[in-house]
This record gives structure tokens, sequence and C-alpha cells, in this order.
């Protein structure tokens, strides 16, 4: 527990993510001790997700404060086996200096970061689902949070790309004549292409696999399952939504 | 603790020229003053029970705002690179609050002064709004006095005293809306919480105004 939670004071502290070390060393973690930190994290903030549906008035599910525990580190882990292999092709295509194993471990870095940044507005949540009656509050809170969570995670991830794909040493010399392609403004328009690479992959298919994996909240009146019937993707679901919307 | 010596570190604070009050000191003085406040808030038309329950949630409206901020708060802090600077930011926080109970006592013979004149609830009501709300502009002042060596050191302090600022109010005025009534209906028996605790503050006053409004049957 302790090795946990001394990962995790160092992921959000930036010591994988530093710039000099990012680039002499790679990143210097271990990868089983990760998943098992975001296990914890991701299974703090489920938990008080879950909550709703096992304290609700009517038919209240414990087996759903479980399942929401599991299910919501399985999210971001699951998104992160199956976009691994693309988001590591797509950077060694750019040139990234990193291997494939350090691009899975920057990557965790990022999802620790995430889930660490959701665990600790868990109890706000918690407390607004003890006092609160009102799902789609509660929807709309959660979203807020998996954005706050996702954003802070964003920058973080920002800032290692950038520095991976920083000139390795300080240019000196004459300044470019114009019109001449300037080196570094390449490389930021390299490292900004694969970040948006990274972030749209990695959105899209966490979106879809949260759709596979709900409910996390439980919606009242629908009996607990431990997954919903898979018959559309979230894409489909948002734009069904959108039409209702102005119907 | 010394007592004269404690109120003259009080004095300093809400002069913001102490910023080094010790966290025990500050959370008994929000605790103490804070339940003063509640006892006078509650005592409205008399009623001894209202006073003595109001004077157990005031100081629990604080500690719980406070208690479920806190873990963002600190993690936001090593995220920012700011962790060194966690405990002095703390201790600003938890200072507003202090300023924020004091505010509030010294309001309170002002309050017991109005129920006294036989100030109906309605009354009572609007005078303990206008309490809350200068208690609160008093706490934002010491907030920004307190903030400004941080900020002065990295103006990333002054994004977390802001995202601090918003998390606060958002989470205590739920905790207020929970812990209801602190005033207390004098046609309502006495009650530590209203039967109808459990419900959403932001959605019962949206659904309020969009009654007014004729939007919503």
């Amino acid at each position: 527990m302790r090795e946990l939670l001394t990962l995790v004071d160092r992921a959000l502290r930036g010591r994988f993510t530093d710039p000099e070390r990012l680039r002499s060393e790679g990143v210097v973690l271990s990868a089983p001790l990760a998943a098992r930190a975001a296990l914890l994290l991701g299974g703090i903030y489920g938990a008080c997700m879950g909550l709703y549906g096992a304290t609700r008035a009517e038919d209240p599910a414990i087996a759903q404060l479980i399942a929401s525990t599991v299910k919501t580190p399985l999210l971001f882990l699951i998104t992160l086996v199956v976009t691994v292999p693309s988001l590591y092709v797509a950077s060694a295509l750019a040139r990234s200096p990193l291997d494939f194993a350090s691009t899975l471990k920057l990557l965790m870095v990022g999802v620790l970061i995430d889930l660490a940044m959701l665990a600790s507005l868990g109890p706000i949540t918690a407390f607004f689902t003890l006092s609160t009656d009102s799902y789609p509050f509660l929807v709309l809170l959660n979203v807020a949070f998996f954005a706050a969570g996702g954003l802070v995670g964003l920058a973080v991830l920002r800032r290692a790309v950038d520095a991976m794909f920083a000139p390795q040493a300080p240019v000196i010399g004459p300044p470019l004549p114009p019109g001449t392609n300037d080196p570094n403004a390449r490389r930021r328009r390299i490292a900004e292409r694969v970040f948006w690479t990274w972030t749209v992959v990695y959105g899209v298919v966490g979106a879809q696999t949260g759709w596979i994996l709900r409910p996390f909240i439980g919606a009242p009146g629908l009996p607990f399952t431990w997954f919903r019937e898979r018959d559309s993707n979230v894409l489909e679901a948002v734009l069904h939504t959108l039409g209702n919307l102005f119907a | 603790m010394n007592a004269a010596a404690s109120i003259r570190r009080i004095d300093g604070l809400l002069r913001g020229t102490v910023t080094t009050i010790g966290w025990r000191e500050l959370a008994v003085w929000t605790l103490v003053a804070g339940a003063v406040h509640g006892a006078v808030l509650g005592s409205h038309a008399g009623r001894v029970g209202q006073a003595l329950v109001s004077a157990s949630k005031l100081p629990l409206l604080l500690a719980v705002s406070t208690g479920l901020c806190l873990p963002s708060f600190t993690v936001l802090h090593l995220l920012s690179g700011l962790r060194d600077d966690l405990p002095q930011a703390l201790r600003a926080t938890l200072g507003a609050q202090t300023v924020f109970a004091c505010a509030l006592l010294s309001l309170s013979p002002l309050i017991a002064f109005v129920y006294l004149s036989g100030v109906g609830y309605a009354g009572a009501t609007l005078v303990n709004g206008l309490a809350f709300a200068l208690a609160t502009a008093a706490a934002r002042v010491a907030m920004i006095r307190a903030y400004r060596d941080l900020e002065r050191r990295s103006p990333r302090h002054r994004t977390l005293r802001r995202i601090w600022t918003v998390l606060f109010v958002f989470v205590s005025i739920q905790a207020a809306w929970v812990l209801r009534p602190f005033l207390g209906d004098p046609s309502l028996p006495v009650q530590f919480l209203r039967a109808e605790a459990w419900s959403n503050a932001y959605v019962d006053a949206t659904r309020s105004l969009l009654r007014a409004l004729g939007w919503l049957a």
C-alpha cells in the first residue's frame, strides 16, 4: 500500500514526466505497480459513483457498488490496452525517442494522474450521491469530474510529449534566413500532432468502452445488471439524444 | 492555550499581519465562534432547542465542507509542483474560515438585538442572510491577504485559490441545504434535519426558478 501511494505521489509531482529525465532515461516506472495503483484509485471513485445504485430508495443494489468499483479502473485500463499499439505506432512514425515500453508507461502515468484527480473528487461525489435524489444532476456531476480528471491528465501528457520532441541541445548560431524551415517549429508541430492523435484515439475508444461497461451509476427504475445490452455505440447514442433534443 | 495571547493572534489574523497561527488554534476558534453564532442564530423566538441544534450544526457545516474539498486541493498542489507550499496554503484557507466564523461571532450581538426587537421569521431570515454575506466577504478579504505571499512566489497559487473558492462554495451550499434548518420556522417543531433534507440544493433552486417563471408546472 505504501509503495502504491509513493508511486502516485511521485506521478503527481511530475517525477516520471520531468523533461530532462524523460530524454535521458525514458519513463522509470514499474508498470504492474502502476496498474495496481490505477485499480486502487479507480476503485475509490467507482465506489463513490456506485453508492447511488446501492442507496437508492427503490430497488437498492449493493452489487452496483461492487460493479462500479471494479468497472471504473477497468474502463481506463481496457482503453489503454486497446489503444496503446496504435498510439505507439503513431508516435514511432513521428520519430518519438520513446520505445514501446516507455510509451506504455508514459500513457500509464497520464491515466494514473487522471484517476488520482478523480479519486480526490470522490468524497464530493459520495456526498452529493448521499444527499441528493436527482439522477440527472449526478450524471452531470460525474461527467464534469471525469472531464476535470481528463483535462489534468492531458495537461501532464502534453508537457511530456513536448519534452520528448524538444531539441536535444540549444541551437547556437546565426538566425535562420527567412523562408527556411525552422527545425524547432517543425518539432513542435510534430509534437502537437502526436498529442492530438493520442487524445482523439484514446478519447473515442474510452467513450465507447465506457458505453460498453455501463451502468456505472444505475438509473432509477431500471433493475441492476452488470452490463446493459450492447445495442448501439456511444456516437449513435449521442446523435440519437441530440435528435431527440430538437425533435 | 493562553487566551489573551490567542486573542492577539486572531486580531493579527483579521489585520492580515499574523499568518503563522497553528492548525489546532485556528480549528478551535472556528468551531467555538461558529457554535456561539449558531446558538444565537437558532435562538429566534426564544427557542432553546433550535439554538442548541444550530450551535452544533454551524461548526459541522464548516468542517464537512472543508473535509470534502481537502483531497482534491492536495492533489492539485502536487500536480502544480507546489507541494512545499501546501501547509501555508492550507493555513490560509483555514484562516479564512476562522475569519468567517469570527465575523459571524462579531455580528451575533446585532442579530440578538434584532431578534429582541421582535422581528418576524422573514425579517430574521433576511438579517441572517446579510450576516452570512458580510462574513463571506470578510473571509474572501482574509484569503486574498493570506495568499499574497504565495501568489508572489507562483502565479499558479491564484488559480488554485480560485478553484478552492468555487469548489468550497459549490459543496458548502449543498451541505448547508442538507443541514438546514439553521434558523427554524417557528410554526414547525424543532428538528435536527428536515424530513426532506436529502434533496439537491441546485435542482430545487432551478425548479423553483422555472416554476416562478411559469416554465414548469
